[in-house]
């Protein structure tokens, strides 16, 4: 289980990207974190990795995050964090040397599964194929808890169900998924949980039958608690179409 | 095995020439001081009818003066790896962000290992040889230039300190 207690983030110079989140991830679970851009959902993921430093304290099975532990937490990210200039036979070979868990099974079978070439650069593939790599990648490393943020942005639709399909068919029980997405509506039937982020603080955190319970959509769901506006598009089209005919 | 000394996906080959390259010109760079040194010693005789004779009056230039600029290319290497330190670091930055992988791994050094190991490494190499050279220069200085040509200025003591 990852406990995170009271995290806070703040930039140099800048608001604060996190603000006192407190949040409990356990095993198993597949979480949607949903927010705007610049909400602090990829800093959040940072922190919880290790990759950035944060005040507070990240918790894996009561034990701080550290080298030691690490290989039980995986990353996906839209930035991409395979090396550009290796095949993906050499990326995993670089994984599989780091992390013992790696699962090459899981990864030929995605692979595969994807037709993606083993053996020519990953900066020489298109970027959806480079998004596939690096999920496959997070999802072979052999971690319990895999972060994936945005991690289809550039994917094509059929693409992306054929990936959360895939996904929901391979995982472990104990696996667990945090995933950063806008993609609200494709991940409704993916997911467990929807944590919401705003400003850097956690805004909600609820699970997807308590939202069905209610009688919403996920989507709703998230615009209802994000304050979304719906008759703000109608009232800014009508104050510019005004002025046009104003103007005319 | 070697390539677990550079960052993945880096041009061993080019980057192992560069540095081989390098370490070349630091050793010719200083073995031209050899050729000045022997020029030099060769214009304190004077031939008569065909028989090589030490004229006393003539002055060796001193120590500092041959030694200078003869060992730039090791300042060049020095340079070149600093920036080879900062390409290395750099490279894991570009095209993705393969940083966050490195910190991720559980081995704490593997980033500093591919990043500093082989330009250090060269620094090093780099550095004993000019220490050898500059040794070997005012071994050379000393051994075969006639006491009285020693130009006054210099302070023996201290070069013969270094040796």
């Amino acid at each position: 289980m990852i406990e995170v207690k009271n995290v806070s983030k703040k930039y140099w110079g800048s608001v604060k990207a996190l603000d006192k989140i407190d949040l409990t991830i356990k095993p198993g679970e597949i979480i949607g974190l949903f927010g705007e851009n610049g909400a602090g959902k990829t800093t959040f993921m940072k922190s919880i990795l290790g990759i950035q430093s944060f005040d507070g304290a990240i918790l894996l099975d009561g034990e701080p995050i550290t080298r030691k532990n690490i290989a039980r937490l995986s990353f996906g990210t839209c930035e991409h964090s395979f090396f550009p200039t290796l095949t993906a036979s050499e990326n995993a070979e670089f994984l599989k040397e780091h992390f013992p868990k790696f699962n090459e099974k899981r990864f030929k079978g995605l692979t595969e599964f994807f037709e993606l070439p083993l053996n020519r650069k990953l900066k020489n593939l298109s970027t959806g194929q480079q998004n596939q790599m690096e999920v496959i990648l997070a999802l072979s490393q052999g971690a319990e808890y895999i972060f994936l943020d945005e991690p289809f942005a550039g994917n094509d639709i059929f693409n992306r169900e054929d990936f959360y399909k895939v996904l929901l068919g391979i995982l472990n029980p104990n696996e667990t998924i945090v995933l950063s997405t806008h993609l609200i509506e494709e991940v409704a039937g993916f997911i467990d949980r929807a944590v919401l982020i705003r400003k850097g603080m956690l805004i909600d955190d609820k699970s997807v039958s308590e939202i069905e319970a209610e009688g919403m959509s996920l989507t709703d769901y998230v615009k209802k608690t994000y304050g979304y506006r719906a008759d703000r598009v109608s009232k800014a089209l009508d104050t510019i179409i005004g002025e046009e005919e104003e103007n005319a | 095995m070697v390539d677990k000394l550079f960052p993945p996906g880096a041009r061993i080959v080019r980057e192992m020439f560069f540095f081989g390259a390098m370490v070349g010109f630091v050793i010719g760079g200083g073995l031209t001081f050899f050729v000045q040194y022997w020029s030099d010693h060769g214009e304190l005789y004077d031939v008569h009818a065909g028989i090589r004779v030490l004229n006393p009056a003539k002055e060796m230039p001193p120590l500092s003066s041959l030694v200078s600029g003869r060992l730039v290319w090791f300042f060049v290497l020095l340079i070149s790896s600093i920036m080879v330190i900062i390409i290395h670091y750099a490279s894991f930055y570009r095209e993705s962000r393969s940083i966050y992988l490195m910190k991720r791994i559980p081995n704490r050094a593997e980033l500093h290992v591919r990043c500093l190991t082989v330009p250090l490494l060269a620094i090093a190499i780099g550095l004993i040889i000019a220490y050898v050279l500059f040794l070997l220069f005012v071994w050379c200085y000393f051994r075969y230039t006639p006491e009285p040509c020693l130009p006054e200025q210099t302070v023996p003591t201290f070069w013969r300190a270094l040796l």
